[in-house]
């Protein structure tokens, strides 16, 4: 599967590498994604603070 | 955009359940229950508190249903004085509800949310809690809270039938809130990895025919965070919450208590700076591990396992790398059939780091789960 992933995968950056262009993606590379707290998750108890 | 400050109270109503799930982590359950004016003195408290514009407020056990007319007598105070906007949240097992209760909650559905503990099939349900999947009225969970969806939880004895329960909570039509490993249980005997994947491949399969459904947190993690710049993270929630039992006292999170630790241990963490995020931190998982911002985290639960809280519980690592895994490929499911031309640049933006995320996990852990999967 790896190969045949990358392959597609590869091909799809290269395709939005082109639409945005090399500076938008250096500007990108350096927003910080924000994910949810993660809280307790893996465990079985809920913080609500995270609801 | 100013961030608007929200104060966060749990109240436990009693310490009591007249369920004992197989991975409870509360070993200390007692009969105790919380006075209306202790609930009332604490509410009080953070709606005072002038840094606080919110508050959310969730009833706690126990089963905090078995204390339902206290609940319902401080929802009612709360309506009737609060001059802020207070959310109030329940999780239930579901199983003691009597007919007015319900009409009560269904009177109040859009004031207050519940969440249901439901693990997946009868089988799974019973196994794991008690025998009470004929006591809860699913339908009535379904129908007044919709959005708000079921927390299902993994025993190390339902993880081999992790697939079809999630399938069943889908073809019941419930959001599923929440899916995760149970902790304080032992995950270490090697077999469990290799049922995990197995499922998580199944699982994997599942979705990728049904593409539409809001995939399961077990198999939805935010692969991209990998990307962002390297950084120690508070993901555990110890010390951000008011956490308060029956009698009044005050302690940093559901799990740092009376109900899960002993005096010792509790005397020993009540003392702890949990802002502290460097000393707590787990070295070796921040400076060696590419999915560290994925992983859970639990300060506690690591005392508790360890009896340090900076020592990550290692038997639950290999899982959380095939989870990482399996959200990787579900993740680049979805973004092979998005159309590349119609998106904003934002979202373009943000397709390339999941896309290099994804890539360095597929090499990272290919081998890794193919191994376990066809073990």
């Amino acid at each position: 599967m790896e190969s045949k992933l990358l392959k597609e995968l590869e091909q799809i950056d290269f395709e939005i590498r082109e639409a945005l262009g090399e500076e938008k993606i250096k500007e990108f590379a350096n927003a910080e994604v924000l994910v949810g707290c993660g809280g307790c998750s893996g465990t079985q108890m809920t913080c609500m603070s995270t609801k | 955009m100013e961030k608007i400050s929200s104060g966060n109270l749990m109240l436990v109503l009693t310490n009591e359940c007249n369920l004992n799930c197989s991975y409870c982590y509360e070993r200390n359950k007692k009969k105790s229950v919380m006075t209306f004016d202790i609930a009332k003195r604490e509410i009080e408290c953070l709606l005072q508190d002038k840094k606080y514009e919110t508050l959310t407020l969730s009833f706690f056990g126990g089963e905090p249903f078995l204390e339902f007319e206290l609940m319902k007598k401080i929802c009612l105070w709360i309506w009737a004085n609060s001059s802020k906007k207070i959310y109030l949240n329940v999780i239930t097992n579901g199983s003691t509800l009597k007919k007015n209760e319900k009409e009560w909650l269904q009177e109040n559905r859009k004031k207050i949310n519940v969440m249901l503990s439901l693990d997946g099939t009868p089988e799974t349900q019973n196994r794991n809690r008690c025998g009470s999947f004929d006591q809860i009225d699913i339908p009535f969970f379904k129908e007044n809270w919709p959005d708000v969806g079921v927390k299902m939880t993994i025993s190390n004895q339902s993880l081999k039938n992790l697939c079809e329960d999630v399938k069943f909570v889908h073809s019941l039509n419930l959001k599923i809130a929440e899916c995760n490993l149970a902790f304080g249980i032992d995950w270490s005997d090697k077999n469990n990895v290799k049922i995990f994947a197995k499922q998580m491949e199944a699982l994997y399969r599942y979705y990728k025919d049904n593409i539409e459904l809001k995939f399961a947190e077990i198999i939805n993690m935010a692969v991209e965070a990998c990307e962002n710049e390297r950084k120690i993270l508070k993901i555990c929630n110890a010390g951000e919450s008011r956490y308060v039992d029956t009698d009044g006292s005050i302690y940093p999170c559901n799990y740092i208590n009376p109900l899960c630790f002993s005096k010792k241990d509790l005397f020993f963490l009540m003392n702890v700076d949990f802002e502290n995020i460097e000393e707590l931190e787990d070295m070796e998982c921040f400076e060696t591990c590419y999915i560290y911002p994925l992983c859970p985290n639990c300060y506690a639960a690591n005392y508790s396992l360890s009896g340090q809280l900076n020592k990550r519980n290692r038997a639950v690592c290999k899982i959380n790398k095939v989870r990482a895994y399996y959200s990787a490929l579900l993740l680049f499911e979805k973004i092979r059939i998005k159309k590349i031309n119609n998106l904003t640049e934002l979202e373009k933006g943000f397709i390339h780091k999941q896309l290099i995320a994804i890539k360095k996990i597929v090499i990272l852990y290919d081998d890794f789960v193919k191994e376990l999967v066809e073990a």
